[in-house]
C-alpha cells in the first residue's frame, strides 16, 4: 500500500462495478432488439420461430405454448389477448420485472445487497407451472389456450 | 488523527475526525473503509470505530443471523448467495418450462452453472451460501436434459408425423 500524502483526497467509491454496467447494457441491448422484432415479426403469420416438439408430437399444449403469440400481442398493448395466449408466461412476466425493480431499488440503498430468489419458491412456481399445463389441456379451461 | 485506506487502496491522511465525516458524505469513505486511528494497534472498518458508527447505523443492513455457522469464520461475517447457484437454479428452471421449444439449450448451462455454484460454496463455506439452489439447479438441470433427449428422440423416430387437429383428444 503506497501513502498518497496528507494533502490528497481519496476517490469516491463506485457502488456498481464498470463490468456490472457492462453486462446490464449488453442485456438491455438484446432484450430491446428482440422486443423491437417480436412487434414487427407477427408469430401467427410468420413461420421462422422456434416449432414447439411437444406440440408437434402430440397436438398438446406445453406450458410454453403461445409465449410468442402472447409476447407480440403484449408489446401491441393488448393485454387480454397476451392473458389468453399464455398467461403464466405473462404473469411470470410482471413477476420478474417486479422482482429485478425491487432489487434494483434495493441496491440503490444498500449496494451490498444480493438478487436472492428461494428454493422453495421454484418449487412451489412449477407446480403452478405443471397445474397450468394440465389445465390448459381441458375442455373446461380451454381459455387458457392459445 | 485518522488514516484511511482510499477506493484506489492508497493510504489517505492522517486527517482529522471533521475531515473523515466529510469523506464519509461526499462517498469518498464507506462502512467498509479500513482506518487506523492515530495510537491505535491496527486497522479497523470505520463503522466499527463508536465515534463514526452514527453515520452509518441507516446504511449497514442488520446483520442476519446465521442458524448453523460452517466453520468460526462465518459467524463473524455474512455469507454471500453464490451468484453461480442462483445462475444454476434460474438456468435450471428455464430447462424444465422450455423444454417444449428449445430442448436441452438451458439445462447445458444450468448443469454448469450450478457445478460452479457448488464447487465455490464447498471451498469457501465462510464466504458463500446457497446450497440448496445449487442442488436445484442441477437437479431441475438434469431432468430438464433428459426430457429433451426424449423428446428430441421421439421427435426423430415420428419425423413424419406432423400433428394435425384431430390427432389432439382433448381440443378436437
Amino acid at each position: 500500500m503506497t501513502s498518497a500524502g496528507s494533502q490528497a483526497v481519496p476517490p469516491r467509491i463506485k457502488s456498481t462495478s464498470p463490468l456490472t454496467l457492462f453486462t446490464g447494457a449488453v442485456l438491455a441491448f438484446i432484450i430491446g432488439c428482440g422486443l423491437v422484432f417480436i412487434y414487427f415479426f407477427n408469430p401467427s403469420t410468420h413461420g421462422f420461430y422456434p416449432v414447439c416438439l411437444f406440440h408437434q408430437l402430440t397436438g398438446l399444449n406445453c406450458p410454453g405454448c403461445g409465449a410468442t403469440r402472447a409476447l407480440y400481442a403484449m408489446v401491441h398493448g393488448h393485454v387480454l389477448t397476451a392473458l389468453h395466449d399464455n398467461a403464466l408466461f405473462i404473469l411470470s412476466l410482471a413477476g420478474g420485472t417486479i422482482w429485478g425493480a425491487h432489487f434494483l431499488l434495493q441496491k440503490r440503498k444498500n449496494p451490498a445487497a444480493r438478487l436472492h430468489l428461494s428454493t422453495k419458491f421454484v418449487w412451489a412456481y412449477l407446480a403452478v407451472a405443471i397445474l397450468f399445463s394440465i389445465l390448459r389441456n381441458l375442455p373446461a379451461f380451454s381459455f387458457l389456450s392459445p | 488523527m485518522y488514516k484511511i485506506v482510499g477506493a484506489d487502496s492508497r493510504v489517505y491522511g492522517p486527517v482529522p475526525a471533521e475531515q473523515i465525516q466529510k469523506w464519509i458524505a461526499e462517498g469518498r469513505a464507506n462502512a467498509q473503509t479500513q482506518t487506523l486511528a492515530e495510537g491505535a494497534p491496527a486497522w479497523k472498518p470505520l463503522s466499527s470505530l463508536p465515534e463514526f458508527a452514527q453515520y452509518f447505523t441507516a446504511q449497514v443492513p442488520p446483520i442476519a443471523p446465521i442458524s448453523q455457522p460452517i466453520s468460526p469464520l462465518a459467524a463473524s461475517g455474512v455469507r454471500k448467495i453464490s451468484g453461480w447457484a442462483l445462475a444454476g437454479l434460474l438456468f435450471g428452471l428455464l430447462s424444465i418450462l422450455m423444454v417444449c421449444c428449445c430442448p436441452c439449450l438451458f439445462s447445458v448451462p444450468g448443469l454448469i452453472f450450478s457445478l460452479i455454484g457448488l464447487s465455490q460454496i464447498s471451498n469457501h463455506p465462510h464466504l458463500y451460501e446457497g446450497r440448496s439452489m445449487a442442488i436445484a439447479g442441477l437437479a431441475l438441470s438434469i431432468v430438464g436434459f433428459v426430457l429433451g433427449i426424449i423428446l428430441i428422440i421421439v421427435s426423430l423416430l415420428h419425423g413424419n408425423l406432423h400433428y394435425h387437429s384431430n390427432f389432439n383428444v382433448f381440443n378436437p
